[in-house]
């Protein structure tokens, strides 16, 4: 008898156990990375709390330790450390792979296994003195396209930051509400105030990361080829994923001046925008978790475009920006940095050094 | 072939192009010689022409730097400057360095910036003694802790100390600085001499009003407007 | 009788492309030799703006009694570099890079001059701002990853 399809979407999502296929799952990916975070999570928990209480007991009360200071004791500490460090270890590495699919993690190895590391080891020769470089942009390939772009603050070390801030307080918030509790004690009462009320913050905000992180879903941007000239056309990839209902989606071609100055003791940094170009934009759609948010299309540096320049306090920066307005969230903007080399002619002009393009991956 | 000649100008030790021109007021005079001629689409409002040292202090009344020089020399070379954010401290100090390396003193100046909480290290700079003054512009970014053993060792050394600050540290107040409207405004006015482009004077007046105290705002909004000037012109 | 300086370039237009030969001469004519004790001369660039000021040294060239015949600066003196591929020569909104030869001339008891030529690398490029960039507006309250405005960080 043959079942609908949502009937088979609920089974997928809710299997306890799943088989492995060769490197492909039966199961639902989210949950299987749920269910690995959750692993992760309590095994982080139970090394932290266990270390804490381990420590704690030494420190107040060592007649009465179970683990008297010895060979137990630093086997132990061992023991419950390596808990920890595996737990915390896995949780991220979970973050990270939450969203990326098995294609990008086979091209990033396929690219692994073509990088000559002699090539790489030594640094390529200055050609452009004041340009930045753009390798931190180019070491990254894309599906769609030769290179995917880094963002430039990437949304995950925040829930990194909130996860692992999260469990270390929590942990020793625990802590000290049992000593509280059980030694009634006034200094781990008295701490265990205002410890408390930071890990109760500390929960709310970790679960606002996540639901921003998952919620949202990340922006890829890719680029057919990187450096940039003027005059030149590019050819561009946008996609975004998640579960969100969009007043408007935006993509901007961005060169912006930054500027910052010390004046006495002030450090002040002030941002120009002097270029802006609309790509592309979208008004009144939903994205879904299957069916994310897709567009290719193409873009010009204008003939006579400054090119990226990087000093101490100076800077110019040329970016690819997109904006989402999304309802009940506010509005996410996602900056993607490019390098705009200077133009490969000008009337007269001898270029000293190569500006081949790097190859395609 | 092109050529370009000039002349040395010793008393400020500043090359100048072209005849000697005739100046409003010894001010404006010092303003010309610190910026010399400007290029065509250059702001006189830049921070190179309007930071600490590029242009002098202007001290009001009849108070000069000379002056000021005698109110530390009495108070044994100990002093600090007081003043509101933007109202020209540092400007203050880099004016006066001239006239205290001409009463002798050997300086050693520590800008400091940025939750600097103690000096720098500085394994090249001359031992502090009798004749060496320490200046130290940003001197409550610094810690009690710090300031008590900068101090410490300056009266150690003998050596001379004199600080800027934005408020009372205990030091012997020299100087307090403050920004007068007519004074910005003959500022503003003899920078943009300096520049191709004018203003409003609404555009002035309603800067030095926003901005009361600190001049270093004025001038910032002042660069901004001066751009947008040059561009719809 | 005070020191005469000149700084001559060849390219009388004084705009250059990357790769091109800048050359040029310069000379002190002072009336002692005890007068000038050193010469620098650099072809650099600097930034000028809002912003701090940057500045890079591309070709410099110091001279000094050792190095010119007798010890005596009023010889002419040549210089040769090659321009680099960049910075270019911009002008923007609240950054401006150009490029220039300047000559610093150190006299006797502490007494430095110096001066300089501008000169143009590249097509002199030029920006104005835009006045209200929309990928920077927000709507409502942003959850920007990158900062739209000016950031004071004011350590007070």
């Amino acid at each position: 008898m043959r079942t609908s399809h949502g009937a088979d979407r609920v089974r997928r999502a809710f299997r306890i156990w799943e088989k492995k296929r060769g490197a492909r799952r039966t199961g639902s990916n989210l949950v299987g990375s749920v269910g690995e975070g959750l692993f992760f999570t309590i095994l982080t928990l139970i090394g932290l709390v266990s270390l804490s209480t381990l420590i704690t007991k030494q420190v107040t009360d060592p007649a009465t330790s179970d683990y008297p200071p010895g060979f137990g004791f630093w086997v132990m500490l061992l023991v419950l450390t390596s808990f920890a460090l595996l737990g915390g270890g896995g949780i991220i590495r979970t973050m990270l792979r939450m969203g990326t699919s098995v294609e990008r993690r086979a091209a990033i190895a396929r690219r692994a296994a073509t990088l000559d590391l002699l090539t790489d080891a030594i640094p390529q020769p200055r050609d452009f003195p004041a340009v930045p470089s753009d390798a931190d942009l180019t070491n990254s390939p894309g599906i769609k396209l030769a290179y995917r772009l880094p963002t430039s603050h990437s949304p995950l070390w925040q829930l990194s930051a909130a996860t692992i801030f999260c469990l270390l307080w929590n942990s020793m918030a625990a802590v000290i509400i049992v000593l509280a509790v059980r030694h009634r004690e006034w200094l781990p009462t008295i701490l265990a105030v205002p410890f408390l009320a930071v890990g109760i913050w500390s929960v709310r905000h970790f679960f606002h990361q996540m639901l921003l992180h998952n919620g949202i879903g990340p922006t890829i941007v890719e680029i057919s080829d990187h450096p940039l000239y003027p005059g030149h056309e590019y050819r561009y990839f946008v996609s975004q994923s998640g579960r969100l209902r969009l007043r408007s989606l935006e993509i901007f071609l961005v060169c912006e001046e930054e500027t910052t100055y010390h004046q006495g003791t002030d450090v002040r940094t002030s941002h120009c925008v002097v270029f802006e170009e609309s790509l592309y934009r979208r008004d009144d759609f939903a994205i879904d978790l299957r069916t994310p948010f897709e567009w290719q299309s193409s873009f010009r540096v204008p003939s006579n475009a400054v090119h990226s320049f990087h000093s101490a306090h100076n800077r110019v920066l040329w970016k690819l920006v997109v904006k989402k307005e999304i309802e009940a969230w506010p509005t996410v903007v996602r900056s993607f940095p490019l390098v705009v080399y200077p133009a490969r002619s000008m009337p007269g002009k001898r270029v000293i050094g190569p500006i081949s393009a790097r190859a395609n991956a | 072939m092109k050529k370009t000649t000039t002349r040395i100008d010793d008393s400020n030790d500043r090359l100048r192009a072209g005849p000697p021109q005739e100046y409003a007021s010894p001010f404006e005079a010092a303003l010309h010689d610190a910026m010399g001629s400007l290029p065509a689409d250059a702001n006189p409002f830049s921070s190179c022409y309007v930071r600490p040292g590029a242009i002098p202090y202007r001290f009001p009344g009849e108070i000069t730097a000379s002056r000021v020089v005698d109110r530390l020399r009495q108070s044994n070379w100990w002093g600090q400057i007081v003043g509101p954010h933007g109202s020209g401290k540092s400007t203050c100090l880099a004016t006066l360095i001239p006239h205290l390396e001409r009463e002798g003193k050997q300086i050693d100046l520590y800008r400091l910036a940025d939750h600097q909480r103690q000096l720098p290290p500085r394994p090249a700079a001359p031992p502090w003694n009798a004749s060496v003054l320490v200046l130290v512009d940003g001197y409550e970014q610094l810690s009690w802790w710090n300031r008590w053993q900068l101090r410490r060792k300056c009266r150690r050394c003998n050596a001379g100390l004199l600080v800027t600050t934005h408020v009372d540290l205990g030091l012997p107040t020299i100087y307090t600085t403050s920004v007068e409207p007519s004074t910005a405004r003959e500022l503003v006015n003899e920078l943009l001499r300096r520049g191709t482009q004018t203003l409003p004077s609404t555009a002035i007046d309603d800067a030095l009003c926003r901005h009361a105290t600190n001049l270093r705002e004025v001038l910032f909004e002042l660069y901004d407007r001066y751009e947008r000037e040059r561009r719809e012109s | 009788m005070e020191p005469k300086i000149s700084l001559t370039l060849k390219n009388a237009r004084r705009a250059f492309y990357p790769g091109d030969e800048l050359e040029g001469q310069y000379q002190v004519e002072a009336t002692s030799t005890a007068e000038v004790t050193a010469i620098e001369l650099s072809v650099l660039w600097y930034t000028e703006g809002k912003g701090d000021e940057d500045l890079a040294v591309h070709f410099f060239q110091r001279l000094t009694e050792a190095d010119v015949e007798g010890g005596d600066f009023r010889n002419p003196h040549r210089f040769r570099t090659v321009l680099p591929n960049s910075p270019l020569s911009y002008s923007g909104v609240s950054l401006r890079i150009r490029w220039c030869v300047r000559l610093r001339v150190f006299l006797a008891r502490g007494k430095q001059l110096h001066f300089q030529v501008p000169f143009v690398l590249g097509e002199s490029l030029e920006a104005a701002a835009v006045s209200q960039p929309r990928s920077l507006q927000p709507s409502h309250s942003v959850l920007a990853d990158s900062q739209a405005n000016e950031e004071d960080d004011d350590s007070n």
